[in-house]
């Protein structure tokens, strides 16, 4: 998947999780800013989640900011796919 | 490869409705408002039901209070409230010029730690930059004490779990505060029956605004101080029938008399030892707890289970406590009374072991037929409304009051006395009315039973219609 905008998803709403996606140049590499109400526990989880998700999506170069307010796997992976897509321009988004 | 990370239609519709929340409330926030938002942390799906509503409505209510009594005219009532798949949401509106937040979050902070129910009310604050004000407190999780967020990615509980859980809570609390709305209405009906029967003037031989009656040693103000020392203990009466559970309330008569007779040493008190109210102490405190057992039971006020209830109470009362009676031991007025004349002097308990049949088979039905009305009468038209009932359960009632101190006679004459000025009364002749009572006040003859009976019949009449 190729990036193209900044773009986010999400909510700062309890048990959800806000997403901002940000595309990088070619060889940048990955820099995911992790911030949880959980992150002394889960946050090596949480880590490891996004970047397997980015495998699926292909995506090595890319700032990612991740906002969790204690969201579940599920609710991460989606909000991920949500904000990477809108950042690619294949799904429309409510970004402003 | 497969570009896509399967999600559920429920989650989907849920992360959608979520982010869309998400978006109002920054869309608010730019218009000058510290945006406050108060949702249910409800676990599992759906996020609604008739319950949650009605919490949420209950919610509402609270907070707006705390919220104007604790930051004085800060929020000046502006509020959007929305039901979306994420549950129902109310958002209020608090111009950022009054109040810091950071102030508005302690103040969500602190409504959610005192309340009971605070772990399932998620209120979350948005300062007027669209910035999230975070407590940096973890909220414990519903079913342990470890945080609700840790428990949610370990999934300790499962969603059934917390989800049973917390709508058993609620649906517990929405139960407790009905009771207490109907016990505040009740026993205030009870107070306002009291106080009607008090100033209906001018009465035949009964303390009234005008006048002492046959008395001298009590008036109005007395009255007044006595209803206002039992005020309190109505709400007691009516905590035990709204938590009584078994269906043999005659268990709960003991306790019944137990707070009558602490009704009894504060009347005592705040008469100097005047006897205003010991006859409508028993009878009132019987019609409170048959009253919120009614209703508790069927929703509305049913004068016939109503007097069911106040019949199981007191079955076998003069058995009990008037037929072993002697001669020369120290006794109550009552007990002297039925020792005189038996069963028609059984007074207020034999009142109360028929089930009222004064108030039953005569009072409520001359109100039903006359059309008396009682919802927010002026004090003019008491005297049209009441005076009729009054005069109809003196015809028929035979008050120990009377018989003890008078005898048969008189309670005879006062029977057809009553009767006659109830046919003049409906007539616009009020001369009979006025010589009754200018005859009872003369003759010290007090009709103080059946003053306890009009008060049990406004009160029903309250009941019935509130």
């Amino acid at each position: 998947m190729k990036l193209k905008i900044k773009a986010q998803a999400g909510s700062f709403e309890s048990s959800d999780v806000l997403i901002m996606v940000e595309p990088l140049a070619d060889g940048s590499g990955r820099r995911v800013e992790l911030e949880s109400i959980v992150m002394q526990q889960f946050g090596d989880d949480l880590l490891a989640q996004i970047n397997k998700d980015l495998d699926v999506f292909e995506i090595s170069d890319v700032r990612i900011i991740v906002n969790d307010k204690g969201a579940l796997p599920p609710t991460i992976s989606a909000r991920l796919e949500t904000a990477l897509k809108r950042s690619a321009g294949i799904q429309s988004g409510t970004l402003n | 490869m497969q570009n896509t990370i399967k999600t559920n239609h429920i989650v989907s519709s849920l992360l959608k409705a979520r982010e869309e929340r998400w978006q109002t409330k920054l869309a608010l926030s730019r218009h000058g408002w510290h945006v406050v938002s108060l949702q249910l942390n409800l676990a599992g799906y759906p996020k609604t039901n008739d319950e949650t509503e009605k919490f949420m409505k209950l919610i509402d209510g609270q907070f707006v209070k705390f919220i104007t009594a604790h930051a004085p005219a800060k929020y000046k009532g502006e509020k959007k409230a929305f039901i979306d798949q994420a549950g129902e949401c109310i958002i209020y509106l608090v111009p950022e010029l009054g109040i810091t937040a950071k102030a508005l979050k302690d103040l969500t902070e602190m409504f959610e730690e005192r309340h009971e129910l605070g772990r399932i009310i998620d209120l979350d604050v948005m300062d007027s930059k669209g910035k999230p004000i975070s407590s940096g407190k973890a909220k414990g999780c519903f079913l342990c004490d470890n945080p609700a967020e840790e428990c949610r990615k370990t999934s300790t509980h499962t969603i059934d779990q917390v989800r049973n859980s917390m709508l058993g809570s609620i649906n517990a609390y929405l139960i407790e505060v009905e009771k207490q709305k109907l016990i505040n209405r009740v026993a205030s009906n009870a107070v306002k029956a009291l106080l009607y029967e008090v100033s209906l003037s001018p009465k035949p031989g009964l303390v009234c605004r005008a006048s002492m009656g046959a008395h001298s040693d009590m008036d109005f103000l007395t009255f007044i101080n006595s209803v206002s020392a039992l005020s309190p203990f109505f709400k007691d009466i009516g905590r035990l029938a709204a938590d009584f559970k078994s269906n043999n309330v005659a268990l709960c008569f003991p306790r019944i008399r137990e707070i009558g007779l602490e009704m009894e040493e504060a009347m005592n008190k705040a008469t100097d030892g005047v006897n205003t109210h010991k006859g409508a102490i028993f009878l009132m405190a019987l019609s409170v707890f048959s009253a919120i057992r009614v209703i508790l039971k069927k929703k509305s006020f049913k004068s016939s289970m109503f007097s069911s209830i106040v019949q199981q109470l007191t079955k076998g009362m003069i058995q009990r406590e008037l037929c072993d009676l002697k001669e020369g031991s120290k006794m109550s007025h009552g007990e002297a009374c039925f020792l005189q004349y038996g069963l028609q002097g059984a007074g207020a308990r034999g009142e109360a072991e028929q089930g009222f049949p004064s108030i039953m088979h005569h009072a409520l039905p001359f109100m039903k037929e006359n059309n008396t009305q009682l919802d927010k009468i002026r004090d003019i038209e008491m005297f049209d409304q009441l005076a009729l009932v009054l005069l109809k359960i003196m015809s028929v009632n035979n008050d120990t009051n009377v018989l003890f101190r008078h005898g048969k006679d008189v309670l005879e004459e006062l029977k057809s006395r009553s009767l006659v000025a109830i046919d003049a009364l409906n007539n616009n002749d009020i001369t009979p009315y006025s010589k009754l009572v200018e005859w009872c006040n003369s003759n010290k003859i007090s009709p103080g039973g059946s003053a306890d009976l009009l008060s049990v019949s406004v009160f029903i009449q309250f009941c019935l219609y509130d």
